[in-house]
């Protein structure tokens, strides 16, 4: 799996290209850990080239929720297919103070 | 008249030798006729030599030939040193009866009996003569059918022809026949002709090509004395008659003289072949015993031999057939990384060692998959003008389908003493290893993936016993349930319990991911559901309690989501909590209205620390009536998936329900389950769960 990581001023842009199952999600966790390692927690996701989501891909967004929510940091998921937004739902994630979730595209800059 | 083929051989010979000894008797009575006549008479009258004297003649060889004939012609397994030496011992018989007539025969010369005794003696001779030469020639009859083909069995008929010839001949019927001069040409032609047949069936000596040396050398010695005896016994042939004061053309009719020919010549021809392969023998048996330590390694690939034993008899092979003092095998240590010796034969670990001083060379052969002629060890780079008793080495990897699993050395004190044959030879050998080796390694793996298949089918017992086989029956409330996995064990749970005459307690859930991992955690939340539903609490706090549980066990990145419902049939009313499982349905008034009860909260172990609390807040809370029912399933039936990679969807859930409307609970989880597998076109590859509570 292919994994852009652009750092900006206040947050850094994650995007994961491909499918996120139980193999590539690996690589997902690897990159947003070692972010966190450097204690960066403003996290932007485009999930535009994301094309499937499995449990285990979702698991990778949830096992660093805590950590993020005690170091006031956010997640921000952008350019979520429908299908993907459902599933978010429907876990109720979208219910998360600091994981937000969008279907299109915004200035990712105003939610930090 | 009397059927032959019935009788048995035994008989027959029984029948062909009393026959032959009566002729043979009728001879001598003849003889002795004669020689009671000839006190009176000339010896120009005699008998001897006319026609009917010569017809039992014929008779009595002819009748011995068959049953000679007979007597070898059945010997099934072809074991030259043992026919010989029977040949030999019928020889010496003969031969030491021969002798005691020459005694005897000195010692009552000048009696009257004497006159009668000789022909006895004489006809005696000739008997222990034929049954030699005859012996002989049917022996090496056998000899030379070795093996059968058409051509040999053309020339051998044209052998009997002959003697068949010989025996009219002897008889005078060509005299009778033909005038003297026409007979005169066909002898000098016939004779010439005869020896050049037996030539030729001489030349068929295919049966030395299958005796070791030593078996050769035996049946050589056998040979020779065979030629002994035939030389004794044409002595006296010659000298016999004199002897005894006979006047005849000695022994030598021509029926006898073809058989001495035939003898000679295939004797002679076989001690040649004989002495002249006797040199090139041990090459013969050396690829004979490369072939077979071939074949020992091909059957060890065919068996399920273990490692070691392959090691072994590739090495006892690779040594013996390079003609090797010495030889080991180096191999991978699977789990270790290391190359490590295995096996030596006449040599030690400490010797090796002190002869490769540590290079690489194992490692080299494996890289090139290509053996290494080493003919000079001394002025070899890998090994720095080592000083070693070994001066030339050979190395072969041991390969199969690119996998290295070691090599196989040979080595000699002698400097460049390996051929391009034994290279050869050792490739074959070590490509076969490498091939059993690889079928035990497979044949390994095959054993222990059985048994963790075996594991997993415990496991699946155990984890279909952990789903409620039986659901609480109730006058006022229906439950229909049907739960698949994917793999052996899986991850979707459901359970019903019923807390008190009106009150049922129920859950479907689902963890996250599929397998064993999965299998365990849905495990947990069994505990958890029958601890939490025992007491008296509500949907709220069993949510909040089971996701602290939950989070304390469960491994991060992994979740669970879960709908717990309470109902009270007393109130007709239904709580309902949704921890991020996919929405229940709440049909209504016999399928007229549907809702989809979306309210919910996270799913469990999601957040893991004390906020959980906050996010439940939602708690679905209704009245059913009569005609009212649920339908409760885990997301393995919505993701299902066509070959077009659509998914199965609400929307197709919801047009299947309503087409088992009217039906049973059980036809309705059964219905939808068969949906969505008419629409997957396949078995499913997630687990699913179906769930219906009815009202009736």
């Amino acid at each position: 799996m292919n994994i852009t990581v652009t750092p900006h001023d206040r947050y850094t842009t994650i995007g994961p290209e491909g499918e996120l199952d139980a193999n590539s999600s690996v690589y997902l966790d690897e990159t947003i850990r070692s972010l966190i390692e450097k204690n960066v927690y403003n996290l932007h996701i485009n999930m535009e080239n994301v094309t499937y989501i499995s449990s285990a891909g979702l698991g990778v967004f949830i096992s660093f929720i805590d950590e993020i929510e005690q170091n006031n940091g956010k997640i921000i998921l952008t350019h979520l297919a429908d299908n993907v937004h459902e599933v978010f739902t429907i876990l109720g994630l979208d219910k998360i103070d600091n994981l937000k979730l969008h279907q299109g595209e915004i200035d990712p800059s105003l939610e930090f | 008249m009397i059927n032959f083929r019935a009788l048995s051989p035994k008989l027959i010979n029984g029948i062909l030798l009393i026959v032959g000894i009566l002729l043979w008797i009728a001879l001598l009575g003849i003889h002795v006729l004669e020689q009671s006549l000839s006190v009176y008479a000339s010896s120009e009258n005699w008998v001897i030599g006319s026609i009917n004297y010569q017809l039992i003649m014929a008779g009595f060889m002819v009748v011995h030939a068959v049953w000679i004939g007979r007597i070898f012609s059945n010997i099934e397994k072809l074991n030259v040193a043992t026919l010989m030496w029977r040949l030999f011992m019928i020889g010496m018989v003969g031969i030491t009866l021969v002798m005691l007539i020459t005694f005897a025969n000195r010692a009552l010369v000048g009696s009257t009996l004497h006159r009668y005794l000789v022909h006895f003696f004489f006809l005696l001779g000739l008997y222990a003569m034929m049954v030699f030469f005859l012996s002989a020639t049917f022996i090496f009859r056998r000899f030379i059918l070795y093996p059968r083909t058409k051509r040999k069995i053309l020339f051998w008929r044209l052998f009997l022809v002959f003697l068949g010839f010989s025996v009219l001949q002897q008889m005078g019927i060509f005299l009778r026949l033909f005038q003297y001069q026409t007979i005169i040409p066909l002898r000098l032609l016939g004779i010439p002709i005869f020896v050049i047949l037996c030539i030729v069936l001489s030349t068929n000596v295919r049966w030395t090509a299958y005796l070791n040396f030593n078996q050769k050398l035996r049946v050589l010695g056998l040979f020779a004395l065979v030629a002994l005896v035939t030389g004794t016994y044409l002595i006296a042939a010659y000298r016999l008659p004199g002897q005894l004061g006979l006047e005849t053309d000695g022994l030598f009719f021509s029926f006898l003289l073809f058989l001495v020919i035939f003898t000679i010549s295939y004797t002679l021809f076989s001690i040649l072949v004989l002495f002249f392969n006797l040199p090139t023998t041990s090459i013969f048996e050396r690829e004979s015993v490369e072939i077979a330590s071939f074949n020992k390694i091909n059957q060890a690939i065919q068996s399920n031999l273990d490692f070691s034993e392959i090691i072994r008899t590739l090495l006892d092979a690779s040594v013996m057939a390079a003609s090797a003092q010495a030889g080991w095998v180096e191999m991978v240590d699977e789990e270790k990384g290391e190359i490590q010796i295995v096996a030596t034969l006449r040599t030690q670990i400490d010797e090796i060692e002190q002869l490769k001083q540590g290079n690489n060379l194992t490692r080299n052969i494996m890289e090139d998959q290509r053996h290494m002629l080493i003919k000079n060890i001394r002025r070899h780079k890998l090994f720095r003008e080592t000083e070693h008793r070994f001066k030339c080495l050979l190395g072969v990897p041991i390969v199969s389908h690119n996998k290295g699993y070691g090599a196989v050395y040979v080595v000699n004190e002698l400097t460049n003493s390996f051929e391009d044959v034994t290279v050869n030879a050792l490739t074959t050998f070590a490509e076969q290893a490498g091939m059993a080796l690889e079928n035990a390694r497979l044949i390994k793996n095959n054993i222990e993936l059985e048994r963790y298949q075996e594991q997993l089918k415990i496991a699946k017992e155990v984890q279909s016993q952990l789903l409620p086989s039986k659901l609480p029956v109730h006058p006022d409330i229906q439950f229909a349930a049907r739960s698949e996995t994917a793999q052996e064990v899986g991850g979707d749970y459901f359970d019903v319990i019923q807390a008190d005459d009106h009150t049922f307690r129920l859950a479907i859930g689902d963890v996250s991911g599929k397998g064993t991992t999965a299998a365990f955690y849905m495990a947990e939340i069994k505990g958890i559901f029958h601890a939490l539903t025992r007491m008296d609490i509500g949907v709220k706090e069993f949510i909040v309690t089971a996701n602290q549980a939950l989070s304390s066990c469960m491994q991060h990145g992994f979740f669970m989501t879960l709908t717990y419902l309470q109902i009270d049939l007393q109130k007709k009313q239904v709580e309902l909590i949704r921890a991020g499982h996919s929405p229940a349905f709440h049909f209504q008034h016999d399928c007229g209205e549907v809702h989809m009860l979306r309210e919910g909260t996270l799913g469990l172990g999601i957040v893991r620390n004390g906020s959980y609390e906050r996010y439940v807040r939602d708690v679905e809370s209704f009245t059913f009536q009569s005609g009212d029912f649920l339908v409760l399933y885990t997301d393995g039936i919505l993701e299902a998936r066509n070959e077009k990679g659509e998914e199965y969807g609400y929307e197709r859930l919801e047009k299947a329900i309503r087409t088992f409307c009217e039906g049973s609970v059980e036809e309705m989880s059964q219905g939808i389950v068969e949906s969505v597998k008419t629409f997957a076109h396949s078995d499913l590859d997630d687990d699913y769960t179906v769930l219906i509570v009815k009202f009736p």
